[in-house]
């Protein structure tokens, strides 16, 4: 780890210490025994030489490996792994030992120990005998390689010479045919598995005649090669699917990689990389460089309907860019005045993503006031700069027209990851001061001073001149010469429609009072239009003028002046901020079985009532529950505590020939051993017992909720008393045994204790003694500088960890007996206890603090909090069975994802994936643990960047499947399902098949690994189950993106490993891995490109203007990634724009709030008509070709393929059965009804005729209108105008 | 046991080779003294056995064709035919109509039980039986058989077709909601019958087609694709003076007249012709420039402006302004009567489907299905996957009465089959290869006409790609 200031390591040995507070007290009451494990099961994370050494599996290793990183670089330290295996230091016998675990830990360390696959991908190491007599290294690679990466396999050969020539042994001498052999075994793969690159038959020979060690493979392909068969050193006639993929995507594409490391290494015999190297970059061309940008109108291309358009690509009135960084904008966030917010009629809150044309990425909106607002004109014809959020909320009922939609921040940083020309800014406040401005004039008499003495015009004082062609300029100063009049400082000018709409085209403000135009600041303005104080025009006029509009304005007016519109910048809502914490509809308070008997709600009390006989007192059950034994008295039982008072263990028995079995398998039929067995249990009698200790009346406590069973593998339960206490403070438990909330996460660097609501003193005691200026903290304005591991909880989360904390401490004082932990008063006391921030799908927790409470429903954290989430996810073509208004349709996922994600509207994260909610209610099939198919909906969809592999299942049942290398995949155990990473299943296992209505199990018989295609995998997020039929398989989903807060001693206390379905070796769910500290280079790339300066340097502003790469002033501006190794790569940060209230604006997007889609189309249309920068037609064609064509033209064409549906057992039929009712007797209805075709025919026929929709547009609603009528007969219902709708 | 590889094997004894359409006929007789009475009827310089060699079975011409206009006779697929739909009755009573067709096509020949029958008594244990019904799901098991669940209206059971019976390569080839005849016993439990043969309502043996007693030649042709910015437009003229020249008394056009609108995404962009209405009057004086005596017959195509469920209606009205009267609108699936040839007329949109359930079929081969058409009686059988069906009183995609041709489009690439003396031609395209078909390497082959005589029934190909052939005489 680099070393850190003493301010920083005295923040991380608080975080620490609290740390330590909590563990203890956890460990405490994990004593008692009462948990399923007497010890705390959360493991404090290791570092990257740790893992490696788990990985490869020898010991000693994670040292050596410390010592070489501290001195080099990762690739070099992988070379110089050789030098120590050579000395046999860890217990190797022989050569061929020597050279595999090098090369082993050699890979382990390149792939950063994260994917195993790598260690299976290198079958064995042989040394071989070349015709000469000498022996040479062969590396046999198998199929997992592919998911090492190019650099890897290319660089495991670099280590394998690098090793063999320790060891003395000579380069491999290939023969003529073998190097046939290759060249035509290499061009059949690609046929079979297309290579990311195929190299030419030249380089191919190249690399093999060269390549001083023998790429060998094992046959993981089933077709053979026709020609070169039965060579004598090539043991097999099969293609070896390993030895291609390390040539062409190893070797051939990261030639240059490698020949960087050799040059470092002094390693001779590689230099024929650099002939390669020629031979390939030869071919580039260079793109010839025009000069600057045309409008992209791609974040337009998918418009949904309901979700509007502020500003169409580079058209007049649109947003204009100005460069920075302000403290709640960062990565994938960009800053919008509060007032933007409002008059946009209340569609962007604070959270709300926006997909913006350039540079290309979706944004979070975080407001920002320190830039321009909108410029509207009113019903009563006055034009006004909106200044502030009170102005605009008062404003926004009067708006008839906004002429300008202000200014969006946008940080250089954005421009850097997606490598975008610079484009110029509009001029601004910082701008100006790097060219000499200090303080900024109060009003015109002194901006007019400071031009005078040389400086530019301010901004606030600036005017739009851009627009307006020289010939309008020159109407305008010859109308006001000949009818304007100065009467007390305010110009007045008779009502005059044209000259009115060239005043706005300028951004010039003015009243409008009984048929006069009044422009009350107009000194300067007259001064740009060549007029004198008398209105008279001045002589310059008669001279020769420049024809840009903007050198006429600086030209008459004498004062240097720069481009107010820069460049604008088109945007559109994206997808809306989640406005409620996720759910879960049966929501359990207690991880204890209550079968049937608990009805739907799954209620406890209601179980205790049930009754089998008549007489019998109610509440005896039949429950499936883990064997525990007892060590010291040995009773058996399935209470974590024995009656004797001391801690029961888990007894494992195999199933099949149940025999009690110790280890992993069972040794007679290497079956996995489960614990499980029927109890007979009083409920009523138990929870009766627990209410009592609990020492609470049973009147006052409403419905206790238990699970239907247990899935875990030892089915371990939790004490009632948990449950019912849970179930008072109305907290829902997750199923690892903790209480979680969810919150969606913006970046924030830094705060003011005004925003947190946190008083100065508790912040100073909670280690913020100074503010980023080195300023003593007194004041609750002054700007504090947030740590990467504090965060700011949205007030709804608050409430919830508060009662939590609650639950927490009656939890330590009844069952536990040990004192309370928080004994929080108010809300605001949580302040500065310690948090888990939890990314689901990864189960990597990180360790963090609350400091503070935002307004807005988001979380605000560090970037670097919220960085690295990685995601399992399917194939494009995938095919998923969707059940979406009323059609049961199979369609690829990627179609359905596209459908449903609308690529400009969805959230984006920092790794580049987009996710967003569907847009149509969505059901997609799946399977609970039991076995049992349901209908779930999709609560969200996305789209994640390709790994280098996917992985291909193949069925007995001929079905396939394409997966990520770790995607949940699910697994028949005997009688129940359970998730195993994709990587981890194996030939032989049973999958849950979805065929004919009924769930059957299905062998895997073939499983491979194949490059993905193309760059982008999708997946979607399911309720309840997470599981997805794809392809005819149940398999798992991602996690969805939500983020979730979990309080530090719930999770250490409650969360037990065994509650989860477990898996063979390490499961999707592994135990939650706490991180105590973020080193910044292990997080992922993107975050480094966030920019931590104070102020742009002006060569910015300049490379801006003439369109320069983002790239030529990168040394210049201050990056994370320039201060990566040092103290100060997680603190000093600075922003170049401040903001006064980071939940100013709305905070609940207008989008939600709106129910019908009618409502929301009536909305965007007429926003879209009241904004200057937006086509209101072309937004109403979008809409219709984009949203209303293609789902009527869906519907239509699946009503007449629609399958059918039991009504009483939701059996879905693929046609009507002869019979016409369905095997239970219920009968047949179809899925597809007329009215979900023409849901929104009457509403497209209405746009076309309000708005110029194209002829074409116009004709295929016309064709689809008379399509629908063949199909359906004659429209009965007469014609409903748009009123009707109002 | 009667089975295929014993009869061949005594036809063999006599060095004898024996066409295997005789050797269903004689299992489905199921009596040995057959084999002996048709090797004694074979004249003994003969090789093969074909049908002809079997007693008693002559091709007879099915009489004199009564039709009321003996230019052109539009059978079935008459302008307004085809009604709207949407009841869930019409659903019931469509496989209803098209089950009781198809399967008293094949009842004729294997005597089936009802389904239910099995379940009730368990007089079937034992001894063989036969069953017919239309096929619920079928899928291959792991270990390579054929399961096929089917059902009649009286229920439903599970048939299993053996990998290693002879039969197999039949099995293999059948496809959901086609109607079939099972002959095979019943397992202990009594719910899977282990399937030896397969019965197809098929085109009987006997049927001889029925030539046109006059002369006269039409000309068949599809997949115009006006508007396309890939139509080719002076092979098309050559076509047109050509026709002006040749004796040709009717050209027909089976489906896809013009390119349409909206058809699949980004259209605009490969479209000349962006208006719907301008693309039909272009094509209206196309057909206005060719010669008047020659009879036009038109049925609509996916890239047509009517619905996609078939039966396709008629084109509409608004868009037959500018049509010569020679012109005849039929729907689609359409059977017209050429001087007393009938001509089954279907774009082909269930090639898709069939293509991908056929082991072995290929857009290229496309002429290889219309046989398995004939075979089934039908021309669309799977519903529910890529060929929208709507459902009608009566299943109007049923082949009833038999035509002496099927002339259909659709894949762009033409191609003749044969089956039992029934004509399958599927006519090319009027369009080069567009960027989807690249995209799919799916090579057609533009600008070819078929034309048939309609007193032989023999197609020519005529290729207008380079140059124009020379004109048909008669």
């Amino acid at each position: 780890m680099a070393d850190i200031s003493p301010r920083m390591q005295s923040y991380y040995d608080r975080l620490n210490s609290g740390l330590a507070q909590v563990m203890e007290t956890a460990q405490a009451c994990r004593k008692t025994g009462i948990d399923p494990e007497t010890t705390v099961e959360i493991p404090i994370a290791n570092d990257l030489a740790d893992r490696v050494e788990a990985q490869v599996g020898i010991k000693g290793v994670a040292q050596m490996i410390r010592e070489l990183e501290a001195v080099m670089s990762r690739e070099e330290a992988s070379l110089h792994i050789g030098d120590y295996f050579a000395e046999r230091k860890y217990g190797e016998t022989n050569n061929e030992e020597i050279l595999d675990h090098a090369i082993r830990t050699a890979m382990a360390l390149l792939t950063e120990g994260v994917v195993s696959a790598p260690i299976e991908g290198i079958a064995k190491v042989a040394v071989k005998k070349n015709d000469d007599g000498t022996d040479y290294l062969a590396i046999y690679y198998a199929g997992p390689i592919r998911s090492a990466g190019g650099t890897a396999q290319a660089l495991s050969v670099l280590v394998g010479d690098y090793v063999r020539r320790i060891l003395g042994l000579s380069r491999y001498m290939p023969r003529e045919e073998e190097i046939e052999r290759y060249l035509e075994e290499i061009r059949q793969y690609n046929s079979i598995m297309s290579l990311q690159y195929l190299p030419s038959e030249y380089e191919i020979r190249l690399i093999i005649s060269n390549c001083p060690v023998c790429i060998d493979g094992e046959p993981t392909e089933k077709e053979e090669v026709s020609g070169h068969r039965n060579l004598e050193r090539v043991e097999t006639n099969t293609v070896r699917g390993g030895m291609a993929l390390v040539i062409a995507e190893g070797l051939a594409l990261k030639a240059p990689k490698v020949l960087k490391n050799v040059k470092k290494m002094k390693m001779d015999g590689w230099d024929w990389l650099e002939e390669m190297i020629q031979h390939t970059a030869g071919g580039s061309s260079s793109e010839e460089k025009e000069v600057g940008i045309h409008p992209k109108d791609k974040f337009l291309r998918d418009l949904i309907g309901g979700r509007p358009v502020f500003s169409y690509p580079m058209r007049e009135g649109g947003f204009r860019l100005v460069y920075g960084r302000s403290r709640n904008t960062g990565l994938a966030a960009a800053g919008l005045h509060p007032a933007t917010l409002h008059i946009l009629g209340d569609f962007l809150a604070v959270g709300t993503q926006m997909k913006i044309e350039r540079p290309g990425k979706a944004a979070g909106i975080s407001p920002v006031d320190s830039i321009q607002g909108p410029t509207v004109r009113l019903i009563n014809g006055d034009v006004v700069r909106v200044r502030d959020a009170k102005q605009a909320r008062e404003l926004s009922p009067q708006v008839s027209y906004i002429i300008d939609v202000g200014e969006i921040l946008i940080s250089y940083g954005e421009f850097m990851e997606n490598n975008h020309v610079l484009v110029p800014s509009a001029y601004c406040q910082s701008w100006w001061r790097l060219e000499g401005g200090t303080t900024s004039p109060a009003d015109e008499n002194e901006a007019i001073a400071q031009c005078e003495a040389g400086l530019y015009l301010h901004p606030e004082f600036l005017y739009l001149w851009d627009d307006l062609s020289c010939t309008k300029v020159r109407e305008l100063a010859d109308f006001i010469h000949e009818n304007g009049s100065i009467q007390d400082e305010v110009l007045i000018l008779p009502y005059d429609a044209r000259i009115k709409e060239l005043l706005e085209q300028v951004l010039c403000e003015h009243q409008v009072r009984d048929e006069k135009i009044r422009i009350k600041p107009f000194r300067i303005f007259i001064r740009c239009l060549g007029l004198d104080d008398t209105l008279s025009l001045i002589s310059v006029w008669e001279g020769e003028l420049p024809e840009n509009s903007l050198d006429l304005a600086i030209f008459l007016s004498g004062m240097k002046m720069r481009s107010k519109a820069g460049t604008r910048i088109g945007g559109r809502m994206g997808r809306p901020g989640k406005s409620k914490p996720r759910e879960m509809k049966p929501a359990p308070h207690l991880l204890f079985p209550v079968g049937e008997a608990g009805g739907s709600r799954r209620s406890v009390q209601e179980a205790g009532k049930t009754t089998y006989k008549a007489n019998t007192d109610g509440g005896y059950l039949q429950l499936e529950m883990g064997v525990r034994r007892c060590p010291s008295c040995g009773t058996e039982g399935y209470t974590n505590v024995c009656i004797c008072g001391t801690h029961t263990i888990p007894v494992l028995s195999c199933p099949r020939c149940n025999i009690e079995v110790q280890g992993l398998i069972c040794p007679q039929c290497g079956m996995e051993p489960v614990s499980v067995r029927e109890y007979t249990v009083n409920i009523k009698q138990l929870f009766q017992k627990a209410v009592s200790d609990l020492g609470i009346r049973e009147r006052d406590l409403e419905l206790v909720k238990g699970v239907k069973g247990l899935v875990s593998r030892n089915k371990p339960v939790e004490p009632i008393e948990k449950g019912v206490l849970r179930s008072l403070h109305k907290l829902f438990v997750f199923k690892d045994g903790t209480i979680r909330f969810d919150i969606i996460d913006m970046p924030l660097t830094h705060f003011r204790p005004r925003e947190v609501g946190v008083s100065v003193e508790r912040l100073r005691e909670l280690w913020y003694e100074k503010d980023i200026y080195g300023v003593p903290l007194e004041n609750p304005d002054q700007i504090l500088e947030l740590p990467p591991q504090d965060i700011l909880v949205p007030e709804g989360c608050a409430d919830y960890l508060f009662s939590c904390t609650k639950y927490l401490d009656d939890l330590l004082e009844k069952v536990y007996g040990q004192p309370p932990f928080y004994r929080l008063e108010k809300r605001t006391d949580l302040v500065g206890h310690l948090v888990i921030g939890l990314a689901p799908h990864t189960s990597a927790g990180v360790l963090a603090r609350i400091v503070g409470f935002s307004k807005a429903n988001v979380g605000y954290g560090h970037p670097f909090f919220h960085a690295a989430k990685r995601r399992n996810c399917f194939h494009g073509d995938t095919l998923i069975e969707v059940y979406e208004d009323g059609i049961l349709k199979e369609i690829p996922i990627k179609r359905f994802v596209l459908e449903h994600l609308d690529l400009s509207q969805a959230g984006v994260d920092s790794i580049g994936t987009f996710y967003a909610d569907p847009v149509r209610p969505a059901h997609v099939r799946s399977v609970d643990t039991g076995g049992i198919p349901h209908l779930r909906k999709v609560t969200s969809v996305s789209v994640h960047k390709a790994p280098a592999n996917l992985i291909r299942f193949e069925t007995g049942r001929g079905k396939t499947l394409d997966v990520t290398p770790d995607h949940a995949m699910l697994v028949w155990d005997i009688t129940y399902l359970r998730k195993i990473r994709a990587l981890e299943l194996s030939v032989g296992d049973a999958v849950p098949v979805f065929e004919g209505g009924v769930i059957i199990s299905d062998r895997i018989i073939s499983i491979d690994y194949i490059p993905c295609p193309d760059e982008r995998v999708y997946c979607l997020t399911v309720d309840q189950d997470h599981n997805v039929l794809a392809n005819g398989i149940f398999t798992g989903q991602c996690d969805g993106d939500e983020d979730c807060v979990m309080l530090l001693l719930d999770g250490l206390l409650n969360f037990s490993r065994s509650f989860l379905p477990v898996t063979r070796g390490g499961s999707m769910d592994a135990p939650l891995v706490l991180t105590s500290r973020i080193d910044p280079n292990e997080i992922d790339k993107e975050s480094h490109n966030l920019d931590v300066c104070a102020t742009y340097p002006l060569e910015l502003y300049e490379t801006a203007l003439r369109y320069g790469n983002a790239k030529d002033v990168e040394a210049l501006i201050d990056r994370v990634e320039r201060r990566l190794g040092t103290s100060a790569q997680i603190e000093g940060f600075f922003f170049t724009h401040d903001t006064s209230d980071i939940s100013a604006g709305p905070l609940e997007t207008m989008y939600t709030q709106l129910q019908s889609m009618l409502d929301k189309l009536d909305c965007e249309l007429s926003l879209a008509k009241k904004i200057r920068a937006v086509d209101e037609h072309d937004v109403a064609e979008r809409v219709l070709k984009t949203h209303f064509i293609r789902d009527l033209q869906g519907n239509l064409s699946a009503f007449s393929k629609q399958k059918f549906r039991c009504t009483k057992c939701n059996t879905s039929y693929r046609r009507m059965p002869l019979a016409g009712k369905c095997k239970c007797g219920g009968n047949i209805i179809p899925t597809v009804h007329e009215g979900s075709v023409k849901k929104y025919l009457q509403m497209s026929k209405q746009i076309c005729e309000e708005y110029h929709i194209s002829e074409y547009t116009r004709q295929r609603i016309e064709v689809i209108d008379m399509n629908i009528e063949s199909t359906f007969g004659e429209e009965k219902v007469e014609q409903m105008g748009l009123a009707d709708f109002m | 046991m009667l089975d295929s590889t014993l009869i061949v094997e005594r036809f063999l004894d006599t060095k004898l080779q024996v066409h295997p359409d005789v050797v269903r006929y004689i299992r489905e007789k199921k009596d040995e003294r057959l084999i002996d009475q048709i090797i004694s009827a074979v004249p003994d310089d003969c090789v093969v056995v074909s049908l002809k060699h079997i007693p008693g079975v002559y091709p007879s011409r099915d009489g004199i064709r009564f039709c009321s206009d003996p230019e052109i006779d539009i059978i079935s697929g008459r302008m307004g035919t085809s009604r709207p739909v949407g009841k869930v009755e019409d659903y019931i009573s469509y496989f209803h109509d098209r089950y009781t067709h198809l399967s008293g096509m094949v009842k004729g020949r294997c005597n089936p039980v009802p389904i239910e029958a099995l379940k009730r008594n368990n007089r079937y244990r034992q001894e063989e039986f036969a069953v017919c019904g239309m096929v619920m799901d079928v899928r291959s098991t792991t270990k390579g058989h054929r399961m096929v669940e089917i059902e009649d209206p009286t229920g439903s059971v599970s048939a299993l077709f053996n990998k290693d019976r002879p039969d197999f390569t039949e099995a293999e080839r059948i496809v959901p909601d086609e109607v079939i005849g099972i002959r095979g016993t019943l397992s202990q439990e009594g719910n899977l019958i282990f399937a030896d043969q397969i019965f197809r309502p098929d085109i009987p043996f006997s049927y001889a087609p029925y030539t046109s007693d006059r002369p006269g030649a039409a000309i068949l042709i599809s997949d115009i694709h006006i508007g396309s910015d890939t139509f080719l437009e002076d092979a098309w003229n050559r076509f047109g003076d050509w026709l002006c020249d040749s004796e040709v008394s009717y050209l027909l056009v089976a489906g896809d007249l013009v390119d349409g609108i909206g058809i699949y995404p980004d259209q605009d962009k490969e479209l000349v012709i962006t208006n719907i209405y301008e693309q039909y009057d272009v094509l209206g004086k196309m057909f206005a420039d060719l010669p008047s005596h020659i009879k036009i017959i038109l049925s609509p195509g996916n890239h047509d402006v009517v619905r996609g469920a078939e039966p396709q209606p008629v084109i509409p009205e608004k868009f037959r302004t500018h049509y010569p009267d020679n012109c005849i609108f039929v729907e689609n699936p359409a059977l017209i009567n050429l001087q007393g040839v009938r001509i089954m007329m279907y774009h082909g949109r269930s090639f898709d489907d069939l293509i991908g359930l056929m082991p072995g079929a290929s857009y290229e081969k496309a002429y290889d299905i219309i046989p398995e058409m004939l075979k089934r009686r039908h021309l669309a059988p799977c519903y529910g996957k890529r060929t929208p069906i709507a459902a009608d009183e009566t299943d109007r995609l049923i082949i009833d009465p038999i035509p002496e041709v099927v002339h259909t489009g659709h894949v762009h690439i033409y191609g003749i089959s044969r089956y039992r003396n029934v004509l399958g031609i599927n006519s090319g395209t009027w369009q080069s290869q567009t960027a989807f078909q690249k995209q799919m390497n799916i090579q057609p082959t533009p600008a070819v006409a078929i034309a048939l005589d309609l007193m032989t029934l023999q197609p020519t190909v005529y290729d207008f790609l380079n140059d124009s052939p020379d004109p048909l005489t008669l």
